[in-house]
């Protein structure tokens, strides 16, 4: 059962075989049952390697926490064990009333130990993230990844490599509204990811109430109306996308339009699905969005 | 017909790191520069999390923090990584093998087993039938259920070449084995699935249904 055929049939699946080529596999794949075999399963796997809405968060927040655990200003030494980094990071987290006592504790230890304090990790990654290249899953392991169009920052802190939130913070010092919103942010990513949709839900909704400029709230609307939309709750999903793209939209605009869509099917609005498809596929066709689109436009058809 | 180069050769070698996008961005990052940590995850979690996806099944609840180990256990090996790959495809292969052992010990949980066939919701796809999507998916439990069964080498070989796609060449690179090992492993691994796949009493009623 020597697997004989099987560099053309690697060859055909990345695109590389000529006519000929695809003539002999065919051929080929009539008579032997187990590069047959091969191929099927491999077109079984293909179909389940898309990016689902909401990747872009996640590889962002695994980013995030790469950074701070692989990072150079990971935990340092501190008299022969190492510093509580993240039982700091908890403490920003669970209270920003603490945030003042802990960096000022931090700068107290700061004199103790030879190396500098490790930052705790940044903010949640999409305001203050690099872009994602969005990339569809190539059935070619060796494609590389097709970056996403890039877009304009939503506001004067994105996309500023470390930056914080929100420049209405005040003049110096920690801004307690910028460090809120970013836990809160946090907080709302950490029970999503977690399946706590409920509770998550409910911070990135407080989220927007209580600091309604900041780019995480304006980030937590895509996030937020994925949660609505598979809660069933398609109409206030269909309200959260179009806030998001109504003020400028940002890095998360291709998976904006994709849960637009897919509000707009569950509403059974067909033609307005249609037409935010074909914005979708028009406007970013490299994102790991537009095959799910254009197989629904087809649907539609 | 079928034979395959190695690509052992220092030059080729060479050559590959060269042509490699991500190979410069690699090296700052096992450095552990902080920035080119976040390009690279940027860059390669997609692609992880999906790797991770096929080997748990669409939906698995624990795929993100599978995908997030995954992308530590990157990270760590960076520094010995010898660039006989693309970083692309060594990140790959790091997703496979810590899913492929997520599997292993969740199956010691029963957190995996029939019930992933439910987590595998309807494809919107508009390129096949409803019958060949169950068929598909009935396919992919049956190949998932037999790499928990398998021996790992055979079941990493056999993962490698239906869920990544790999040919002899890449897989023998990627395990650090000859062509023909990789031969022997998958000819194994193929005889136990023709034999998994041959019995499964649900798939030959969904296979019964469809038109010939």
């Amino acid at each position: 059962m020597k697997d004989c055929q099987g560099q053309l049939l690697q060859r055909a699946r990345r695109g590389l075989a000529t006519a000929q080529e695809q003539t002999a596999l065919e051929s080929h794949l009539s008579s032997c049952e187990s590069c047959r075999m091969s191929a099927d399963l491999m077109g079984d796997f293909d179909s389940v390697g898309e990016a689902e809405p909401g990747d872009y968060e996640r590889v962002a927040a695994m980013a995030t926490y790469a950074v701070g655990v692989r990072g150079r200003r990971a935990p340092v030494p501190l008299r022969g064990s190492r510093f509580p980094w993240r039982l700091v990071l908890a403490a920003l987290v669970v209270t920003g009333a603490a945030t003042a006592g802990v960096v000022r504790f931090a700068q107290e230890q700061r004199s103790t130990i030879e190396a500098p304090l490790p930052k705790p990790p940044g903010p949640v990654p999409h305001p203050v993230s690099a872009p994602l290249p969005a990339s569809l899953p190539s059935s070619d392991p060796t494609e590389a990844p097709t970056p996403e169009p890039s877009e304009k920052p939503i506001s004067g802190a994105r996309g500023a490599k470390g930056a914080t939130s929100p420049s209405r913070a005040p003049s110096s010092g920690v801004s307690t509204t910028a460090v809120s919103a970013q836990a809160l942010y946090r907080d709302a990513n950490d029970a999503r990811r977690a399946g706590r949709s409920s509770e998550a839900v409910v911070s990135y909704q407080r989220l927007q109430r209580d600091f309604p400029g900041a780019p995480e709230a304006h980030a937590a609307r895509v996030s937020l109306g994925g949660l609505l939309l598979r809660s069933g709750s398609a109409s206030a999903a269909l309200t959260q996308f179009d806030a998001y793209l109504a003020t400028g939209g940002g890095q998360l605009s291709a998976e904006a339009l994709f849960g637009r869509a897919q509000a707009l099917r569950v509403l059974g609005r067909s033609a307005e699905e249609a037409q935010n498809l074909r914005r979708l596929v028009s406007n970013y066709p490299k994102s790991a969005y537009a095959t799910h689109a254009q197989r629904r436009l087809l649907e539609l058809r | 017909v079928g034979s395959e180069t190695p690509h052992t050769d220092a030059s080729v070698r060479s050559c590959r790191r060269a042509q490699d996008p991500l190979r410069a961005l690699a090296l700052r990052a096992s450095e552990g520069e902080a920035a080119a940590i976040r390009e690279l995850v940027l860059e390669l979690g997609g692609p992880m999390l999906r790797t991770v996806r096929k080997v748990l099944g669409v939906g698995h609840p624990d795929a993100e923090d599978v995908a997030q180990e995954a992308v530590l256990g990157l990270l760590a090996s960076l520094s010995s990584f010898r660039g006989d790959c693309s970083v692309s495809h060594f990140a790959h292969q790091v997703a496979l093998r810590r899913a492929l052992h997520a599997r292993r010990h969740f199956k010691t949980r029963d957190k995996v087993g029939d019930q992933e066939l439910d987590l595998e919701g309807p494809s919107d796809s508009g390129e096949h039938s409803p019958l060949a999507l169950s068929i598909s998916r009935e396919r992919r439990r049956i190949v998932r259920g037999l790499l928990d069964e398998l021996s790992v080498p055979v079941s990493e070989a056999l993962a490698l070449h239906f869920m990544l796609g790999y040919s002899v060449s890449e897989i023998a690179t990627a395990l650090d084995v000859s062509q023909n090992t990789v031969w022997s492993r998958l000819k194994l691994g193929k005889k136990s699935l023709q034999k998994a796949l041959a019995s499964d009493r649900k798939l030959a009623e969904l296979l019964q249904e469809r038109p010939s």
